[in-house]
């Protein structure tokens, strides 16, 4: 039983960090309809950023994680103006942008998992920060920048969550995933809301980043992992929907963990993968899947 | 198979190949770093000739052809190292279990549209690496399989020299070549074409599109696989990392990307620019930073998907045909595209001048 307990709250955890890293997949590629297979390594980004920066402040520089986030967004945005955009312009037709774009986010994600090898070498590295440790609560021992990376994700997808569904901005995000040559017609700014959303999607990654480098160890491939799982959870969860990529998020957490525990430790992402072909193949718009929602 | 083409004509761009790569040992590759190079170069290009059938005819963009080139690589090393068979059955017992794997993955290709077919291709990958590593006594896990060693064996793949097995590479690359010159002529490959720009369109006009793409990823399985078997004995072992992954499947799709998807010769150009661009770069950069060759590689990707995303032959041919504009004698003899691809290529140049 408290194995379970264990299981669920280390899960539910981990999750909420998927669930920020997803959901910023999913706006991004929900508005935007790039399938960026750099996302992940922005995630890396955001990681070392956080240890140079906790490395030279101490613990004080863990206030400005938040910063490091907006940073890497800021970049999420310079590389879609310069790289991405002009694949959107110049296609002919849907299928014709696709391939260039997932082609080039890959490459991205080679480059800058090869920048930050020779930046930092392949060394594992990691902080002590003043989250370090773990408290008891009731039996249970739960790691403190574990559950302090939680609230933050969970108060950052809120703010996400409130920005898309009750702002003007918001209504232009959902008004161009609905349908983007409409929503162009009667006045969005549908150029500015793509890099937008690209920046704010990239963000949540490098937050996630930064809030992950607080208890766990960093190498130049180690966002690479979040990759396929940001995927799955953004298919699971209904594309485009940032909320069912949150708590998708959390779901993938647990059934993980649950895997790693009761299975083999090795075999905790086989579950995931087996899950979400399935899904794939079965219910195309998801587990919770209206068509598309935002 | 139907043939629209007269047969020397399609075996040409394979004959070419053969006597291009059987010559590189006498003019260019004087060292023996450089043929190391020139046999990983091979390997790929024939990886990404298996792509192309499916990823450059079909139109289906494969990140998980890894898991192809994994079940050539590991059928043809466990049945040398379990019962002693040897690679050159063993590689045609992988290329039809990646074929038979191939005919599954019909289902998702008909069912998946665009980048859904590539996150489900992913995904895959990463799966079959992790059930390699997990079931260790058929696998070896991480660590992978060794083969046993015996000395200029040719029975069981085993040659005197590097520059030997160079030799019976070439054959292999000219082979793939020629399948694919085979297909892209036939009417499969007609069909192929269809289904990738118009599936609807492809079956209203009476394709059958479940067929075609089931012929097409049974083939492009089996190329594929035939190539992780021929990596195996270059290495001489197989683990996960090299075997099989979301790597494995990036370099394979890549070689056929940036050479020209869709085009006989694109695998192999593409593998004769990124490879040995990256494996020379990383050694010329060996005493600086690691990762400054990958970074290259990767500027290279990027810069030509935004010069020509249809990759270098497209490019090439494009300019071939700016110079043939400046030559008013050609000019006459010219007829009309007769290809697809070329007859899109055609449009837009006469679309893009002023």
């Amino acid at each position: 039983m408290e194995t379970l307990i264990q299981v669920l709250v280390s899960g539910v955890l981990v999750g909420g960090l998927y669930g920020i890293i997803s959901s910023g997949l999913s706006l991004s590629f929900g508005i935007s309809k790039i399938a960026n297979f750099a996302h992940a390594d922005f995630l890396t980004i955001g990681m070392y950023a956080t240890i140079v920066t906790v490395g030279a402040l101490g613990s004080v520089g863990l206030l400005l994680i938040p910063v490091i986030a907006l940073g890497v967004g800021l970049l999420g945005v310079l590389v879609y103006v310069l790289l991405l955009r002009r694949s959107h312009v110049t296609a002919t037709n849907e299928d014709d942008a696709h391939l260039p774009q997932i082609v080039i986010t890959a490459a991205i994600g080679i480059l800058i998992q090869s920048a930050l090898l020779s930046l930092f070498s392949s060394q594992d590295r990691s902080i002590s920060t003043v989250l370090d440790g773990s408290w008891l609560v009731g039996g249970i021992s739960v790691s403190r920048a574990q559950a302090v990376a939680f609230v933050i994700a969970l108060v950052a997808f809120i703010v996400i969550d409130v920005a898309v569904n009750r702002t003007e901005f918001g209504r232009g995000l959902r008004a161009i995933v609905d349908d983007g040559e409409a929503a162009a017609a009667v006045g969005v700014n549908r150029g500015r809301m793509l890099s937008i959303s690209m920046g704010i999607g990239i963000a949540l990654a490098g937050l996630a980043g930064g809030l992950l480098a607080t208890y766990q160890t960093v190498n130049p491939s180690s966002g690479f992992g979040y990759l396929a799982i940001a995927f799955v959870i953004i298919v699971l969860g209904g594309l485009g929907s940032i909320r069912g990529a949150f708590l998708a998020g959390v779901l993938v957490g647990v059934v993980q963990q649950a895997t790693g525990t009761y299975i083999a430790l090795d075999m905790q992402n086989v579950a995931i993968w087996v899950v979400f072909l399935v899904v794939l193949l079965l219910r195309p718009n998801g587990l919770f899947g209206k068509r598309v929602v935002l | 198979m139907n043939r629209l083409v007269p047969p020397l004509k399609v075996a040409l761009p394979a004959i070419g190949v053969l006597v291009a790569a059987l010559s590189l040992p006498y003019w260019l590759i004087q060292q023996e770093y450089i043929l190391t190079v020139a046999i990983i170069a091979i390997i790929w290009a024939i990886a990404g000739q298996g792509w192309n059938v499916i990823g450059g005819y079909g139109g289906l963009l494969s990140f998980g052809h890894s898991v192809f080139f994994g079940i050539g690589a590991y059928t043809t090393a466990m049945l040398t190292i379990f019962w002693g068979i040897t690679p050159w059955i063993g590689m045609f017992v992988g290329a039809a279990l990646a074929a038979l794997l191939g005919a599954v993955l019909t289902f998702p290709a008909l069912r998946l549209k665009g980048v859904y077919f590539t996150l489900a291709s992913f995904v895959l990958s990463l799966l079959f690496a992790d059930l390699a590593t997990h079931f260790r006594e058929f696998t070896g896990g991480d660590q992978g399989l060794s083969l046993p060693f015996t000395r200029d064996n040719p029975v069981m793949f085993q040659f005197g020299s590097k520059l030997e097995l160079y030799f019976v590479l070439c054959f292999f690359l000219a082979g793939a070549t020629l399948i694919v010159a085979i297909v892209a002529k036939s009417k499969l490959g007609l069909f192929l074409r269809a289904s990738r720009d118009d599936a609807d369109a492809a079956r209203a006009a009476g394709v059958n599109v479940t067929r075609t793409r089931l012929t097409g990823l049974m083939i492009s399985a089996a190329v594929t696989s035939i190539a992780g078997s021929l990596m195996l004995e270059y290495l001489r072992y197989i683990d996960p990392l090299t075997g099989l992954g979301a790597n494995t499947g990036f370099i394979i799709a890549l070689v056929a990307l940036v050479g020209g998807r869709g085009t006989v010769l694109g695998p192999v150009i593409g593998a004769a620019v990124i490879i040995p661009t990256q494996q020379i770069l990383s050694s010329t950069f060996a005493s600086g930073p690691s990762g400054l060759a990958g970074m290259a590689y990767a500027l290279i990707v990027i810069v030509i998907m935004l010069v020509n995303s249809r990759g270098i032959v497209a490019l090439l041919s494009r300019l071939g045909r700016a110079v043939r504009r400046l030559l008013p004698i050609s000019r006459a003899r010219t007829g009309g595209p007769s290809d697809p691809d070329e007859i899109r290529d055609a449009v837009e140049t006469e679309r893009s001048r002023p």
